[in-house]
């Protein structure tokens, strides 16, 4: 980091349930609900928020553009600055790279960061059937000349990279990929606010719906409704504030190529995640994420992608990241556990709010306030990977640390 | 709040486009009318690029048309058992089908399609298996005008 710039504390988290939908509420409204949340975990007002950063992903999802603005109005934050970000399953680690900026840069001193999403609201004019109405807006993400008309559906294309990486490393098995769809679904049933609890096994796993091979119905991410609310502060701001702060020592993004690479070095990797995370490393200083981290919250949208993204984030080397799920390394009673939230796959996936979900996540680990899923912090430290766009063309990571890490 | 409290409404956004391909439309042209897959050349680095583009992806220089032979090798596939009901895509095939990662001979860059085999069975299309472009009856300028098959024939 340069010498100008400024340390940026979590000091405020609001986490609302992922749910199939919110009828109950519109998207203003979720956004409201889950500020209040975070405002409150800090103890502070909505006047002594300097600015708002809004993490949302699809206007085709809500049926309205700019929808910050409504929102901004809600909330109360008329006349302040505020601005959206928009980047796939990332949209909510780029919103906070940009609210992390904001402050330090030292243009102000206390963000809100809120990703909201209502989902559920498209149907398939044909069928009513609402996922595949929200399926449809989503595939339209991929190259809509030269992806989508030949694959319409997110898993399909990322498969490429899964199937590319097992022809090149024999590796993930079928059994380890099911095997990490296990311990997700196992994991959710100690988050408050996951979607679904699934008692799964090995078995049950391999044997449902084939959705892209290898992967089944069971090692799919969920589609959510959701939202989830961040306060964010320099260091004299959470000095007032009093919230033990929960630092952001690092964060790193990448804008990767759409179409997987096809050179020998690349085939079967995902350099967005690799080089988002090595960027975030730099800045915080990192130099054995084997080692150095307590807990790590990452993008489970199907189960193999969490095997490819343990190597890309260095837990090991290309290839061996079967190893770490055989093991038993990223279980909950494991040295580095991987989503005990339950992850996308179990605690829920809507774009937007699902990353600042995950910064939330490790920041009350580290605060050590995540309750029955609270695992050990020994080393005060944890870390947030997210991918997304098209292909995994956009990874995020996001290192979050206490005081005494 | 209870569920007969909150009130759901219908409503549709319906949005009919036409847009243009812009310096790539050649290919689809070409497709279209002359069942020729074409490339782009640079003329400073040679790159050869399918999916086309109209400046170098390394030099920004302005790039050249190529023919393809239409032949190539599979980088990656996929098995694929769930398309949205109501896609155009079921239009021309049926599940599942084999999503593949394409680079065609003559290209540096790959391509998605599908390579169409006739088997329900997995893995019948492979990494580094032959393929060669076939043309649809009805063509009408869109990457589902053409699709591939298995070609034991053509050498790499």
């Amino acid at each position: 980091m340069s010498e100008l710039s400024r340390k940026v504390a979590v000091v405020g988290i609001g986490q609302l349930p992922f749910k199939t939908r919110y009828p109950t509420h519109n998207f203003q409204e979720l956004a409201f609900e889950v500020t209040a949340l975070a405002l409150k975990d800090a103890g502070i007002g909505v006047d002594d928020v300097d600015s708002a950063v809004y993490a949302i992903y699809s206007d085709m999802l809500l049926r309205q553009q700019t929808p910050e603005t409504l929102i901004h109005e809600y909330l109360g934050l008329t006349g302040k600055p505020a601005l959206r970000v928009t980047a796939g399953a990332s949209t909510g680690t780029y919103a906070l790279r940009t609210a992390f900026a904001e402050i330090a840069a030292g243009m102000v001193d206390v963000v809100l960061l809120v990703g909201t999403q209502k989902s559920g609201d498209l149907v398939n004019p044909e069928t009513m059937h609402r996922g595949e109405g929200t399926m449809m807006s989503e595939s339209i993400t991929h190259d809509v000349n030269w992806q989508h008309p030949y694959t319409p559906f997110p898993p399909s294309a990322w498969g490429l990279i899964v199937t590319a990486h097992m022809s090149r490393w024999g590796t993930p098995s079928e059994t380890q990929i099911a095997q990490v769809a296990v311990k997700n679904h196992r994991n959710a049933f100690l988050n408050p606010n996951a979607q679904l609890r699934l008692d799964v096994s090995v078995d049950e796993v391999l044997n449902s719906r084939l959705i892209a091979w290898p992967t089944t119905m069971y090692e799919a991410c969920l589609f959510s409704e959701g939202a989830c609310a961040i306060i964010l502060a320099s260091a004299e701001a959470a000095d007032r504030i009093g919230k033990p702060p929960i630092w952001v020592s690092g964060v790193g993004t990448s804008h990767e190529a759409s179409t997987p690479y096809i050179d020998e070095e690349r085939l079967g990797r995902i350099p967005a995640i690799e080089k988002s995370a090595r960027a975030a490393y730099e800045m915080a200083g990192i130099q054995s994420p084997r080692h150095d981290f307590d807990v790590i919250e990452l993008h489970d949208l199907f189960a193999a992608l969490e095997i490819l993204t343990y190597e890309e984030l260095g837990l090991c080397s290309p290839g061996e990241g079967g190893q770490l799920v055989d093991e038993g390394a990223t279980e909950m009673a494991g040295d580095i556990p991987v989503n005990p939230s339950g992850g996308r796959l179990a605690c829920g996936h809507i774009a937007g709010p699902s990353e600042v979900y995950s910064i939330a996540e490790v920041a009350l680990q580290l605060r050590e306030e995540a309750g029955e899923r609270q695992v050990p912090i020994d080393r005060g430290r944890g870390l947030v990977s997210t991918v997304g766009g098209q292909c995994a063309s956009l990874g995020a990571a996001v290192v979050l640390e206490r005081g005494d890490a | 709040m209870k569920p007969e409290e909150f009130l759901e409404i219908p409503a549709q956004v319906i949005n009919e486009y036409r847009y243009s391909y812009g310096g790539v439309s050649r290919f689809f042209r070409s497709v279209m009318e002359d069942q020729q897959l074409l490339g782009t050349r640079c003329p400073v680095c040679e790159l050869v690029s399918c999916p086309p583009r109209r400046f170098c992806a390394t030099c920004s220089e302005e790039t050249a048309w190529v023919e393809l032979a239409g032949t190539g090798r599979v980088v990656s596939a996929v098995d694929c058992y769930y398309v949205p009901a109501n896609y155009e895509l079921h239009r021309y095939l049926n599940l599942p089908y084999t999503l593949a990662l394409i680079q065609l001979d003559g290209s540096d860059t790959a391509i998605y399609n599908t390579v169409f085999t006739g088997s329900q069975e997995l893995h019948q299309v492979n990494p580094g298996d032959r393929v060669r472009a076939v043309f649809r009856e009805q063509r009408e300028g869109r990457l589902t005008d053409f699709y591939f098959v298995i070609d034991d024939q053509s050498a790499g």
